[in-house]
């Protein structure tokens, strides 16, 4: 379905720090490579997640892609089609949803957009009230869709971009940071419809966002990008395993433990009345509730994994 | 056909959201118009022929090369330079429709509401002086001057979207527009007709597009058919076929290279 092999972007740019005449009468380029060979395939009906920090790679892998970048070299094809050829039998299965990029009309209500693209992509008039009412339905957007743009929220207009993105209901998505800026609920909302798109219409789904959160909820597979070059690709419960294997014992204690017990803990630990906090691997952590916390007055304990941003830095740092 | 349609019809969508904007906008157009039509009713007072055009003759051609000017001057394109720095662009290259064929709609649409005012702005002139006007009559004259209007559409079209795609490489788009805009108000013959310069520089003039916007197809109308004004029809079909190759390149070579860098 998606197929990227030895992928090359390499970006020209303009050189910073020079005077304002040395550029302007002599101006000088540097080439900044984006994209170092990176290959990977992407099979029909996977939501697979790009994670990387900015800058990584990840938007300029998606728009060559969607076709709106060049390749300095290397082979992509999707679908069976070369991405930059622009066909419009290629156009019309997939779609591109950047979080900072609006297609929506700010003037005017956004099923004006919707009747557009509904020309544009050529729908039926069946489809369009089928695609529309689903999706409207999906994303509980009913109030949304006949206010001008410029006065819904961000989150609403997400929504609204989100149907004016699939009402052609495209076979692969592209979602570039669908979520940026948009408060907990609102990020929820739109993180229950990929699923629940993905899973009624099986289509396939690269996904970017800084939000691990959200790669979590909805990837299995994610690839890790940084400099340029894939770090990682496989399933996420595997990078999680690989890389996390500490744990954090959390206990409520209902008397303060005293002086000796403590100085027999062999693991760091944090201890501030109520709270005693070891964090460490798991068989050391099994091996010290073991011994100690006999001996412990608490009220409560949690066995806490890491944090997934945590697992994410330590991958990135590459030292499990 | 239906496409087309859908984008004009969001496109006039758009402007009633700004109708004042608009009215405003027309009024500056307007008062462009009175000025003309007053510096030149002032000139004929004293005498019944300036440079061989008669007092009706130059409020004909007043009058017209305004109303074409407002066709052929294409207004919808300038935004696109805006368009490419910003990366909204990426949205219209998405879409399965070609970019050139959704700018071009949108430009006609324009162009349609602008010649709606433009004639109701003119009638007014009209009713309100009462001058005397030429009015042409021979249909292989209106053609022409019609094929002539087509021509000049096309080079507005391409050499101001040829500038707007300065935008790929510079931020600097400012300065090429002024340029073009400045040269057009001179040299397309708004304010006065063309061949009222000294031959010599006339004759320059007609290798350069600038006459064949607005300036051939007013002649064409006061003057009629003659072999002479088809043939220099002849020479804006090869400005119409050099400011679309130009263009094309330029466009094909702007997406390669350009990066949406960050946008």
């Amino acid at each position: 379905m998606i197929k990227v092999e030895n992928l090359i972007k390499v970006y020209k740019s303009q050189k910073g720090n020079r005077s304002f005449l040395q550029d302007f009468f002599k101006r000088e380029y540097e080439e900044k490579p984006a994209l170092k060979q990176i290959s990977f395939e992407i099979g029909s009906g996977e939501l697979v997640g790009f994670i990387g920090p900015n800058g990584a790679g990840k938007t300029t892998t998606l728009k060559i892609l969607a076709g709106i970048l060049y390749p300095t070299s290397g082979k992509v094809s999707v679908l069976g089609h070369v991405p930059f050829d622009k066909e419009k039998e290629f156009l019309k299965q997939i779609s591109f949803v950047m979080g900072q990029k609006n297609q929506l009309i700010w003037e005017l209500p956004p099923r004006e957009s919707y009747l557009l693209n509904k020309e544009i992509y050529e729908i039926s008039d069946v489809a369009f009230q089928k695609h529309l009412a689903d999706l409207i339905d999906l994303l509980e957007a009913k109030e949304i869709v006949d206010k001008p743009v410029r006065t819904l929220s961000l989150g609403q207009r997400m929504r609204a971009e989100l149907i004016a993105a699939l009402i052609h209901r495209p076979k692969v998505m592209f979602l570039d940071e669908p979520t940026i800026g948009l408060d907990i609920f609102a990020q929820t909302t739109i993180v229950n419809f990929i699923k629940e798109y993905q899973k009624q219409f099986k289509a396939t789904i690269i996904l970017t966002s800084h939000y691990m959160k959200d790669i979590a909820s909805l990837a299995k597979r994610v690839i890790l990008i940084d400099k340029g070059q894939i770090l990682f690709d496989g399933l996420l419960d595997k990078l999680i395993r690989s890389y996390s294997r500490e744990k954090t014992l959390t206990i409520i204690l209902k008397k303060s433990i005293p002086a000796p017990l403590l100085e027999k803990f062999k693991l760091p630990f944090e201890y501030q009345m109520p709270l005693l906090k070891i964090k460490a691997e798991k068989t050391q952590l099994l091996k010290f509730m073991a011994q100690y916390l006999s001996e412990l007055e608490f009220s409560d304990f949690t066995l806490q994994d890491e944090p997934i941003e945590e697992v994410i830095k330590k991958a990135f740092r590459k030292k499990p | 056909m239906r496409k087309i349609l859908a984008i004009a019809k969001i496109n006039l969508a758009q402007y009633l959201v700004y109708r004042l904007s608009f009215v405003l906008w027309r009024v500056r157009v307007i008062l462009s118009l009175f000025l003309t039509f007053f510096l030149w009713s002032a000139v004929y007072q004293s005498r019944l022929s300036i440079f061989n055009y008669s007092h009706r003759q130059i409020m004909t051609y007043i009058l017209l090369i305004y109303v074409i000017g407002d066709l052929v001057y294409s207004s919808r394109v300038s935004d696109l330079s805006i368009q490419i720095r910003n990366g909204a662009i990426i949205n219209q290259l998405l879409k399965p429709f070609p970019f050139l064929h959704n700018l071009f709609t949108r430009e006609v649409t324009d162009k349609l509401l602008n010649l709606f005012f433009s004639i109701f702005e003119v009638g007014l002139v009209i009713l309100l002086f009462k001058p005397a006007l030429f009015i042409q009559t021979d249909i292989l004259t209106i053609l022409l001057m019609l094929l002539a209007i087509g021509m000049g559409i096309v080079i507005s079209f391409f050499i101001s979207f040829a500038i707007s795609l300065v935008a790929f490489w510079s931020a600097e788009v400012w300065g090429p527009r002024f340029v073009f805009m400045t040269l057009i108000t001179v040299l397309s013959g708004s304010y006065f007709p063309l061949d009222i310069l000294p031959t010599l520089f006339y004759r320059l003039l007609l290798l350069t597009p600038f006459p064949y916007f607005t300036y051939l197809p007013t002649k064409i109308f006061l003057d009629g058919f003659s072999f002479q004004y088809l043939g220099m029809v002849g020479i804006s079909l090869v400005w119409v076929v050099l400011s679309y190759f130009f263009a094309r390149a330029l466009w094909r070579k702007g997406i390669r290279e350009f990066s949406f860098f960050g946008r």
